[in-house]
């Protein structure tokens, strides 16, 4: 038998879009029967913009979680978009020095997961289900554009609506089949899906 | 059609400066009183003097208020050009005159750098006021009546904006009324302005003009408050808001929007948010904006950002950083662990002092 562990994990993510989107995958698992490997506390902590996430993650980890260290180790995830998009914060940030930082403040690994894709890339794989929330013809074509932003921008416009990056989403991922995109995004969240839960195996035991 | 630059020269302290537009939104930074309002100015009024009359272009030459102060610049004539892209060509249009003076003294129309019209070597008698492009007949009707269509949007615009505010000087319209004929004309754009509004300010759920005997007021509906909010009631900032997004809407499409400091009052989390709205609202009009704010600046592209330039004799200039160094500008901000707007203000505060400093950069 397993042994359920006692540590926390803290996500840091961008902006709303992202906090929502895996508080609705953690959610989402959890009702497929998946089984957490810690009683430690998880927690996603969003820092509203890019431009933010050095300054305002280590401040939060310092004040929030090295307090709680001595009691139970913490592992550190950095989730992000690896494009640059319009108006985001710039400099873009070094990960390779947030993650040095996070090492000398005693987290026990960071992990990264870098959405080599857009998160609306993500959302795209469910192109029905968007097409449902904003109020158009569930046989939608995919529209034009250079990236899954540009995309969800005419997607959006077509409905006489805005999409804004990383805000508002919630009302959204009510209407995303989160089944459908977990199974095409396997890979890229095994990571996070390894630190959080029991693989299968395991849970059979 | 795309204006992708402007040009304008011999305007009050401005000697000659080029804007690039890149981007759809540019920004100015710089001291106050340095030029940055009246560049602004400047690019309003090249506009307007296209679309006037003859003797409206007589009095505008003779206009005391705009004609250049500075020594240096007392002959300097008034130049203004736009560059746009359209058809799949690049299109360059000026024409320039002396002030006090009545007769335009250069106007040139090329495309793809072919020289279509050049107002010296034209051979058709044009009155000293008349320009090539007030012809109505010609192959070119179509760009001309464009070239003559664009305006400038919100160059006018109060810090401290209320229902009646006057939002369209041409119309002489306030906000509310602007806003109720948005609400009982056009209703798909009422709709995409109460979207963007709600959606940067999420304790309000709609705002609603109302006509009564022609006064005009403003509601807004606010979360966990029973009654509509007269919109006198609500923060300077969201009330600015609601008039910088109806001007993104009114401009729609070619037109050239400009705010000065746009973020006013504003939330810096709100910022890129505006950003989004102003550039989906109005679409394919370039936006030209000044700044005093690291927050909005950081989201802006370098290109994109025009500083103001060391004076000389009080004579305004501004320039980007220079392309070449750009990544090494980037970088160093990196390194240093600040924002771009925070490296870029950091430099113009020196430059004060040490006007070597910022100009090794551009």
């Amino acid at each position: 038998m397993t042994t359920i562990e006692n540590y926390g994990v803290i996500l840091f993510v961008e902006g709303d879009t992202e906090e929502e989107f895996y508080r609705y995958l953690i959610a989402w698992l959890k009702l497929q029967g998946r089984k957490l490997k810690t009683v430690g506390p998880v927690i996603i902590k969003n820092l509203h913009g890019i431009g933010g996430f050095k300054r305002i993650a280590l401040r939060y980890y310092l004040t929030k979680i090295v307090p709680q260290q001595q009691a139970r180790r913490f592992y550190v995830v950095l989730a992000y978009d690896t494009d640059v998009f319009e108006y985001s914060g710039q400099p873009p940030v070094d990960w390779q020095k947030v993650e040095y930082v996070f090492r000398a403040y005693g987290a026990a690994d960071v992990l990264h997961i870098k959405q080599q894709r857009m998160i609306e890339d993500w959302f795209l794989i469910d192109l029905i289900g968007l097409c449902r929330y904003l109020g158009l013809p569930l046989n939608t074509v995919m529209p034009a554009g250079r990236n899954a932003n540009e995309k969800m921008q005419q997607l959006f416009s077509r409905a006489n609506r805005i999409y804004y990056k990383g805000h508002y989403t919630k009302r959204f991922l009510d209407e995303l089949n989160i089944g459908l995109i977990y199974n095409q995004l396997h890979q890229e969240l095994k990571p996070l899906e390894n630190l959080l839960f029991m693989n299968v195996k395991e849970e059979e035991l | 059609m795309e204006i992708t630059g402007i040009t304008i020269g011999g305007f009050k302290n401005i000697d000659l400066v080029t804007l690039e537009f890149p981007e759809q939104i540019s920004a100015l930074i710089g001291f106050n009183n340095y030029g940055k309002s009246n560049l602004l100015t400047g690019i309003a009024f090249g506009l307007q003097f296209i679309k006037e009359s003859s003797e409206e272009r007589r009095l505008m030459m003779h206009s005391q208020v705009n004609a250049p102060l500075r020594e240096s610049l007392l002959n300097k004539p008034f130049v203004f050009a736009l560059k746009f892209y359209y058809n799949s060509q690049h299109w360059h249009y000026s024409y320039s005159w002396h002030w006090r003076d009545s007769q335009i003294s250069s106007e040139v129309l090329s495309r793809d750098n072919v020289v279509i019209h050049n107002r010296k070597q034209d051979t058709q008698v044009v009155p000293n006021l008349s320009l090539l492009i007030d012809k109505q007949n010609s192959s070119l009707a179509e760009v001309y009546q464009w070239l003559k269509s664009i305006s400038t949007f919100g160059i006018d615009l109060l810090h401290n904006v209320t229902s009646g505010s006057v939002i369209c000087q041409s119309a002489n319209l306030s906000l509310a009324a602007a806003v109720y004929r948005l609400q009982t004309e056009d209703l798909s754009n009422f709709q995409l302005l109460t979207e963007a509004y709600c959606s940067l300010l999420p304790e309000i759920e709609w705002i609603k003009a109302i006509n009564k005997d022609d006064n005009y007021s403003l509601q807004a509906k606010e979360k966990y408050i029973k009654d509509p909010t007269p919109f006198e009631y609500l923060s300077m900032g969201s009330r600015r808001l609601l008039a910088l997004l109806f001007l993104a809407i009114k401009a729609e499409s070619h037109q050239v929007l400009v705010f000065e400091e746009v973020e006013t009052c504003l939330h810096p989390r709100l910022i890129p948010l505006l950003l989004i709205s102003l550039s989906r609202l109005a679409k394919g009009s370039r936006i030209i904006i000044t700044s005093h704010s690291p927050y909005l600046i950081q989201h802006l592209p370098l290109k994109s950002i025009y500083i103001a330039t060391p004076q000389v004799a009080g004579v305004a200039g501004f320039k980007t950083i220079n392309p070449a160094l750009q990544n090494k500008l980037l970088l160093q901000a990196q390194e240093l662990d600040i924002s771009l707007g925070v490296y870029l203000f950091d430099l113009l505060i020196e430059s004060l002092h040490e006007p070597e400093l910022l100009k090794e950069w551009l």
